[in-house]
This record gives structure tokens, C-alpha cells and sequence, in this order.
């Protein structure tokens, strides 16, 4: 089923707070509201009353209300997520106000070569990504069909974007990853003897450069591994949907996934290790 | 019923990668290649992924937590391959990649001309 911009709105995984200061500001300001019925509403009404507010602005004023939306989110705490979330509003429902447009587009497309530049090389790839995801996301709007977030829905797209320029490029990071392999002595038992502290994955990543060194480990993969393992670990696609993306066979994404991995695990041996880095 | 074979296994395997000269470690590699329902630390590696992503079916799965219980080295293995997995996981549910500090106007100009066309 379709969604509505109102349930776009309504539906956006934002802070309660957040919502409703924006909704209420947004009801207090918009000219059309003014000396119409006030729509009741209470800073300390129950969520869904937000709803009912969006429902009372008439659709035609939806885009004015919402660029109230964007610049009281763009006030919030957590910048990267509302840029994220300004940059999903503004794209998803077509309504950006004429001052914040460039803003809302620049702050979109940050966003979105963030999430291309894990795939790709560089920040020059990574931002015809973003563009190229943005303006696809804009002429696929009537398309989207509320299966999910419009902010998960953007961020496919860049990752889609991401892959096929990968692909038109070829690949070019292909290094071989053997020596990053476990080995096994002449009686089948594994060499090595990995070292792993009880410390969980939040508290590795506060060590001190831990989140560079995670990062570079990754970076190191080849293409087609480090690919295979953002698809599966991070997007969590199931194997057929890792395949069917990168046009390989099922059981070719299913060993490279777990060579990704087993690389992974030695190029953080240091880190998986007790003590510092 | 327990094997009581196997809880021997289960202790003589305990640190024998300490000596692996020593006649104990030859032994435990012996045992894992060729007793019945075990597995060999290569195989327990072939079945990891699978384990790991909740596929490996019977009897692999008996055979891969068997060996987890008795290997140590395959053990730390397989911690430390979850661990990388959580560790990778982790790092970008909470940041994306870094942010482009400058996003190029002609790129920004592009997309708002594509957004105004759909008007």
C-alpha cells in the first residue's frame, strides 16, 4: 500500500520531542491555519495526537508546514541524523522551502556519498553517486511504496548507485587476500592461536584509533570482498540478494563473504586482542 | 547417553597445541579427523559461516559445537570471527562513512533541477 506524505511524516523515526515541537510550530506559523478552528493541541497530548495535526493541515499547505518541519529538525541535537532525516523529508515528499533547498540538498547529498563512499574509492565517485542516487530517488518518489522508511528506502538507492559504479568502473582494488587465511598444521589442527579479550564490540570501538583501525581494515579488502561484506554484514541481504545484486552465483558470494570475513577477523587480530592497540 | 570416550578426548585435547611436537597433539589430530562425529579444525572452519548465520544443518551443527567444546584454538577462532562481524556492524550503525566537508554547487544545482522538472 502507498503511503501518504502525511504518513511519511508521521511515520519518520524521530525523537517524540522533536516531532511534536515541529508540528506545533509548524500549526502555530502556517498563514492558512491562522484564523481557521485552532486544531487542539497540547505540548503534553499522547503521540498520536501529532498525527491528527498533520491531518489538519490541508495537503496543498503540506509543503509549507513541512519546511517548518525541516528547520526545527535541523535545530535537533544529533546533526548527522537530521541531516539524514531533512535530506529524507525534503526528497520524499517534494517539499523543500525555496530558502532551504540548496541547504536540504547539500546536507541530503552528504549524507548519501557517506554511505557510497564505503563502496567506492573516492569522494569524487562517492558524490556522482549521491547525485546520481538523489535525482533517481526524486523521479522514483511515486514509485515508493512505503515498504519501509524513506530514510532506508534513500539509502538503498546510494548503495544501488554505489554498486553500479563499481561496476562500470571494474575493479580495480583486487589484491590477493590467501595469506590472510587461517592454516592448518600437517594434522588438520589450525596454526594460530588468536588471542580474544571478553571486551564486547562498543567497547573495543572506544579504544583509542580503534574506529580508524576497523575502518582501514575494511578499506584493505578487495572490492569484491569488502562488497560482500558490506551487503551481508552491514545492509544484512541475505546471500541470494548479495548474489543477485553483484550478478554472481549464489555459492561465489557465499565463499567470498566468508573469506571477507575470515580477513577481517586477522586484520583485527590486534584489536580483538586484550590491552591497547 | 555421553560417550565416555569422548569426555577422554575432551580432556587430552584440552591445551594440546602447548606441545605440538608432542605425541598428545599428533594424537588429537588423529581423533578429530577420524572418530566418529568429530570434525578436524579445516572442516570446523568450512562450516563456520553457516553455523555462525544459523544454516548448518544436522548432523553438521552436533559436529561443529562438538568441536567448538573440545578445540580451544577453534574456539578463540570463532570468537574472534563474531567478534569482527559485531566489531564491523557496530562501527557503521552508529557513523557512515566521513562526511564530505564540501558538497560541489554544479552537483547540488543537478538535483535541484531534476526535483524542479518533477514539479
Amino acid at each position: 500500500m502507498s503511503q501518504s506524505p502525511v504518513d511519511a511524516v508521521c511515520n519518520l523515526p524521530l525523537p517524540f520531542d522533536v516531532e511534536w515541537t515541529a508540528l506545533v510550530h509548524a500549526s502555530h506559523h502556517n498563514p492558512v491555519m491562522k484564523g481557521a478552528p485552532a486544531v487542539p493541541f497540547d505540548m503534553n497530548l499522547p503521540r498520536p495526537d501529532a498525527h491528527l495535526i498533520c491531518q489538519n493541515v490541508p495537503r496543498l499547505h503540506m509543503r509549507w508546514t513541512v519546511s517548518l518541519f525541516l528547520h526545527c529538525l535541523a535545530q535537533a541535537e544529533d546533526p548527522r541524523g537530521t541531516a539524514r532525516r531533512i535530506g529524507s523529508l525534503a526528497i520524499a515528499l517534494g517539499a523543500v522551502s525555496e530558502a532551504d533547498e540548496e541547504q536540504v540538498i547539500r546536507a541530503a547529498m552528504a549524507r548519501m556519498a557517506s554511505v557510497a563512499i564505503r563502496y567506492v574509492e573516492s569522494h569524487d565517485e562517492a558524490m556522482d553517486c549521491a547525485q546520481d542516487a538523489l535525482i533517481r530517488a526524486v523521479n522514483a518518489f511515486d514509485g515508493f511504496e512505503g515498504r519501509s522508511s524513506v530514510t532506508s528506502w534513500l539509502h538503498r538507492i546510494a548503495v544501488n548507485c554505489a554498486l553500479e559504479q563499481l561496476r562500470r568502473r571494474g575493479r580495480r582494488h583486487e589484491v590477493s587476500i590467501d595469506d590472510l587465511m587461517p592454516t592448518f598444521d600437517d594434522t588438520g589442527i589450525l596454526n594460530e592461536q588468536l588471542v580474544v579479550s571478553d571486551d564486547s564490540a562498543e567497547t573495543i570501538l572506544q579504544r583509542a584509533d580503534a574506529r580508524a583501525v576497523v575502518t582501514r581494515a575494511i578499506d584493505a579488502l578487495p572490492d569484491s570482498h569488502r562488497t560482500v561484506l558490506l551487503l551481508r554484514d552491514i545492509e544484512e541481504m541475505s546471500i541470494a540478494e548479495v548474489a543477485e545484486r553483484l550478478e554472481i552465483s549464489p555459492g561465489t558470494a557465499k565463499v567470498r563473504i566468508h573469506r571477507a570475513r575470515s580477513a577481517l577477523r586477522k586484520l583485527l587480530e590486534p584489536l580483538l586482542a586484550a590491552g591497547q592497540l | 547417553m555421553k560417550d565416555p570416550v569422548l569426555g577422554i578426548m575432551t580432556r587430552m585435547a584440552r591445551g594440546h597445541a602447548n606441545d605440538r611436537q608432542g605425541w598428545r597433539h599428533r594424537m588429537v589430530g588423529l581423533m578429530f579427523r577420524h572418530y566418529p562425529g568429530l570434525i578436524d579444525c579445516a572442516t570446523f572452519e568450512r562450516f563456520l559461516m553457516d553455523y555462525h548465520d544459523g544454516t548448518l544443518a544436522e548432523p553438521s551443527r552436533v559436529r561443529f559445537e562438538r568441536h567448538l567444546a573440545m578445540c580451544g584454538l577453534c574456539r578463540a577462532s570463532y570468537q574472534g570471527y563474531v567478534r569482527s562481524i559485531e566489531i564491523g556492524k557496530r562501527l557503521f550503525e552508529t557513523a557512515t562513512g566521513p562526511l564530505p566537508e564540501e558538497v560541489p554547487s554544479e552537483l547540488v544545482g543537478a538535483v535541484i533541477s531534476a526535483m524542479r522538472a518533477r514539479d
